[in-house]
């Protein structure tokens, strides 16, 4: 009886997300803003039963009351902060709103299934950033001065990736973590990536003469290989991809991303000849097969998850996601295809561009250079990122390490991420107030 | 202003429809992944899921091409599952078994056999009362008469057999010998695995056995001597004078049995299997093109297989001296080759140079035996022009009408083929093969036999091959 709910769900799952993220780009193309409204409450119904169904499949199967606790809370919360936010920024973006809570909601299912103690300590996480961030569209739409200050951003942002690096260099341990008292560990580079967006925002406010665009390019550049030299080569690459698409919308000259391109290429190819860890990345993507007892054994257990899962995955809790090291961070994708099979996981996807796509919708009505090109970076930092990590993780491309926004576990990947959604529902409100 | 609007947004929007590229990139890699790379995949040792699939699923069954028993699960009143092999011995390599690690198609179509495509009723019922799922049935390519023919012809004389249709691919039968029984594997594990006297009998000789070609070869070192002599047809001046003996600056080398051929052409030299006359010719082939070549006939290659085999290996390189040289293209030297390699060119041949990728598995089947998929032949690409296969056939036919392969003339069909032996010590021990197809004119079947030294009963691997393809051409 219980297999039978279980293959069942599976089905109630890929069917859901498929209406879920169908209603998504609908809503994306609706103008009227009462209707807007309406089908956004639609789909939180969607995602509330999403949410439950999968939680009632953790108990059933795993016959432990903690799991309904958890649910209890979880659905709690969700709702209260929808209606909080709905409440207080009136004038907020709800499908933002919305994609942020439905992906939000996929992690939670899918790091409560691998670890139930992280699936909580998650929650906090989300709990917390959630509610902080809460104030940061009321500071946007007050604080005039965050676009004439570029040097405190340059100085906070090449200050923090510094002190990783030096504090890595003396532990002789990772170079990504800066490690603060005993219990508290956090990962500077997720959040420089928003004083870094606002760095270069600010910067080509002012001007985007030749000589400032050299100079930020060199402050830029100093990021990058500092994150390099981290050995955090998937930040370093979002960075760099940052910088192009902001230097391209601010001047609006091709040829500058065409010399990036260029350079970045080169700079690509010497790390490769330079750095034994870089070689071993590529090697382990081109034939992990070959490398299957070392580097390709987490992209190999990636592969046999994914494929394991199929169309419509083996169902929730039935597979072994665990199998593949660090699933809850750099692989947490392959896990939902495992269990949710590679329909929902497409949907996820699609879920991911629509929320990029309305990030650069809010950049492109944004008024005044300085919002615009933030709203862009912003964007493109979180879509560049989905694209490594899942590129990563399925083999489309080498791997890089870094993790899926709100879907993996980490605090610090999370907290960044509501910043980053806040800053742009900011932006949108900014935009809305002008009207 | 909208105008102007337009303009201000067109290189985010640049970036956005980029962007969009790089996301649908992931999405149709995923479906690209799922649709055509995830079943070669998923089924590996290192795929713990694969065990649990196993446990949940009642294997199913491995059958000839005409729905022949060869492996089955038979599940006792008390639940507990045997895997049973009715013909024993006579499919042990090709079939396989499923104990530590598995072997053959046993372990090639694993997935297969543990995958259910089971009626979605049914599969709800098994839920409801806890039955396993039936795992889907491999329909095979083999003929069970043609692998009996083959098995009982090569007798207990170490060595294999393999036959494929050379315009589909199709594998027609695969025969190694030691063999052992997959019945009872269990017990004999321990012995057939550390006693010398076995002789790794759980190596399928068929995919995995690496020999040396001896003459067979003659038929590579030949077609590298047309291919380089090709203009005006300069391959039909060739003559050479056989005294049985010759010696080339200070190397000696001899005929079989020292058996003077006298005076020789090209198609003469081929057909008598010439040693003198092909080490000759090969003291003048182009060695850097002679390599390249057979690196496209599939020597130093992966072969277009999708179950464990070894890969041929050509060396002969610039640096090789005169002995080696003329030994290579007698086929002696360092080359190793295995029988289905030998068995593809042959097909090749026959299928006026194009070779059919080889293939076992011709469909699946569920438990109320409704196909669920089709496999089909597939082009692996051109080994040889047409005009070159033509030739080569011709001159293969020879070896049978007036040559060395006398043994395998028939008055039902026409066959065409080489006969090697290839020496391995020098206790004037050989093996013998044959590697040809049949009939001539509209071939079906191609065919590869290794006799490893030491061999009683039967001559040679000639009339091992003349019986197989008796059986099936006479039916």
């Amino acid at each position: 009886m219980v297999r039978v709910f279980i293959d069942l769900s599976k089905y109630i799952f890929v069917f859901l997300m498929c209406f879920y993220t169908f209603m998504t780009f609908r809503i994306f193309a609706v103008r009227d803003e009462s209707e807007r409204s309406l089908k956004c409450v639609q789909q939180n119904l969607i995602m509330f039963f999403i949410h439950f169904v999968a939680y009632a499949v953790l108990f059933v199967s795993e016959w432990n009351m903690n799991y309904v606790a958890l649910y209890l809370v979880q659905a709690l919360w969700l709702f209260l902060y929808i209606v909080l936010f709905r409440a207080v920024y009136k004038k907020g973006n709800m499908l933002l709103l919305n994609n942020m809570c439905m992906i939000m909601t996929v992690g939670f299912i899918i790091i409560t299934r691998l670890s139930l103690s992280q699936g909580v300590r998650q929650f906090v996480f989300i709990v917390v950033g959630s509610l902080l961030t809460l104030a940061i569209p009321v500071v946007m739409q007050n604080l005039k001065t965050l676009r004439n200050i570029p040097w405190l951003y340059g100085i906070i942002g090449i200050a923090a990736l510094m002190a990783v690096l030096i504090a890595g260099e003396l532990t002789l341990g990772a170079n990504i973590t800066l490690q603060i008292g005993q219990f508290i560990s956090i990962q500077p580079s997720e959040f420089i990536k928003i004083v870094y967006v606002f760095f270069i925002a600010s910067m080509f406010n002012r001007s985007t003469s030749l000589a400032n665009v050299i100079l930020t390019t060199i402050l830029a550049a100093v990021h990058v290989i500092i994150l390099v030299m981290s050995t955090d080569l998937g930040s370093a690459l979002i960075y760099f991809v940052v910088y192009l698409v902001m230097l391209f919308v601010a001047t609006k000259q091709f040829i500058w991303v065409a010399l990036g391109l260029a350079s970045g290429t080169g700079a690509a190819f010497a790390a490769y000849k330079m750095f034994s860890h870089v070689r071993v990345r590529v090697q382990a993507w081109r034939d992990p097969w070959t490398l299957i007892d070392n580097q390709g054994y987490q992209i190999t257990q990636s592969l046999f998850a994914i494929g394991m899962g199929s169309w419509f995955g083996v169902g929730l809790n039935q597979g072994m996601p665990y199998k593949i090291p660090f699933v809850e961070m750099d692989f947490i994708f392959s896990a939902v295809c495992e269990e949710f099979g590679i329909i929902f996981s497409i949907c996820l996807i699609l879920l991911c561009m629509n929320t990029f796509m309305l990030m650069m919708d809010v950049g492109m009505k944004s008024r005044g250079s300085f919002y615009r090109l933030l709203a862009v970076g912003l964007a493109t930092a979180y879509g560049f990122q989905i694209f490594l990590t899942i590129g990563g993780g399925i083999k489309f491309i080498p791997l890089t390490g870094v993790t899926l926004p709100l879907v993996s576990y980490g605090g610090s990947s999370a907290f960044s991420t509501l910043i980053l959604f806040a800053v742009i529902q900011g932006l949108y409100m900014l935009r809305m107030n002008e009207r | 202003m909208a105008e102007k609007k337009r303009v201000k947004n067109r290189e985010i929007m640049g970036v956005v429809y980029t962007f969009m590229v790089l996301f649908l990139g992931l999405i149709g890699y995923l479906v690209y992944y799922n649709f055509s790379v995830k079943e070669n995949v998923v089924n590996n040792t290192y795929n713990k899921r694969i065990e649990v699939m196993e446990q949940q699923t009642i294997r199913g069954s491995i059958l000839a091409a005409d729905g022949t028993v060869l492996a089955r699960t038979v599940v006792g009143a008390d639940g507990t599952e045997e895997r049973e092999y009715p013909f024993g011995n006579i499919f042990s390599h090709v079939v396989g078994f499923t104990y530590k690690g598995k072997s053959g198609l046993e372990k090639a179509a694993n997935y297969y056999l543990i995958t259910s495509n089971e009626n979605p009723i049914e599969q709800v019922k098994n839920d409801f009362s806890g039955d396993k799922n039936n795992g889907d049935s491999v329909v095979t390519t083999l003929d069970v008469d043609l692998q009996k023919a083959a098995y009982t012809a090569l007798g207990r004389n170490r060595g294999a057999v393999v036959a494929i249709e050379p315009s589909t691919g199709k594998i027609l039968c695969m025969v190694s010998q030691p063999d052992f029984d997959p019945n009872t594997i269990e017990l004999t594990w321990d012995t057939i695995t550390t006693t010398d006297e076995f002789d790794s009998v759980l190596v399928n000789r068929a995919t995995q056995g690496l020999y040396p070609p001896g003459s067979t070869f003659k038929v590579f070192t030949l077609l590298q001597y047309i291919r380089e002599n090709a203009d005006n047809e300069g391959y039909n001046d060739f003559s050479y004078q056989c005294a049985g003996t010759m010696t080339f600056e200070g190397i000696s080398l001899k005929c079989f049995n020292g058996r003077a051929h006298g005076s020789l052409d090209l198609e003469d030299a081929f057909a008598e299997s010439c040693n003198c006359a092909f080490a000759t010719i090969g003291l003048h082939l182009d060695k850097d093109e002679f390599k390249k070549n057979n690196e496209k006939l599939l020597f130093n290659q992966e072969l277009p297989l999708d179950f464990e085999y070894n890969q041929s290996s050509f060396v002969q390189t610039m640096a090789s001296g005169i002995e080696e040289t003329m030994h290579t293209a007698m086929g002696q030297g360092q080359t190793l080759m295995t029988p289905i390699h030998n068995c593809m060119i042959a097909a090749a041949i026959a299928n006026d140079g194009v070779l059919m990728k080889p293939y076992l598995i011709d469909k699946l089947v569920n438990n109320s035996g409704s196909v669920i998929r089709r496999f089909g032949k597939s082009d692996y690409g051109r080994l040889m022009t047409k005009d070159e296969a033509a030739l080569l056939t011709e001159y293969m036919t020879a070896v049978v009408t007036d040559g060395t392969g006398s043994a395998l003339k028939s008055d039902d069909y026409t066959a065409a083929g080489k006969t090697g032996s290839a020496e391995y010590d020098r206790t004037n021990n050989h093996h013998t093969w044959f590697m040809g197809f049949a009939p001539v004119e509209e071939p079906q079947i191609a065919i590869c036999v290794i006799m490893e030294g030491g061999y009683s009963g039967y001559a040679n691997a000639s009339e091992v091959a003349k019986i197989i393809l008796d059986e099936y051409l006479n039916r």
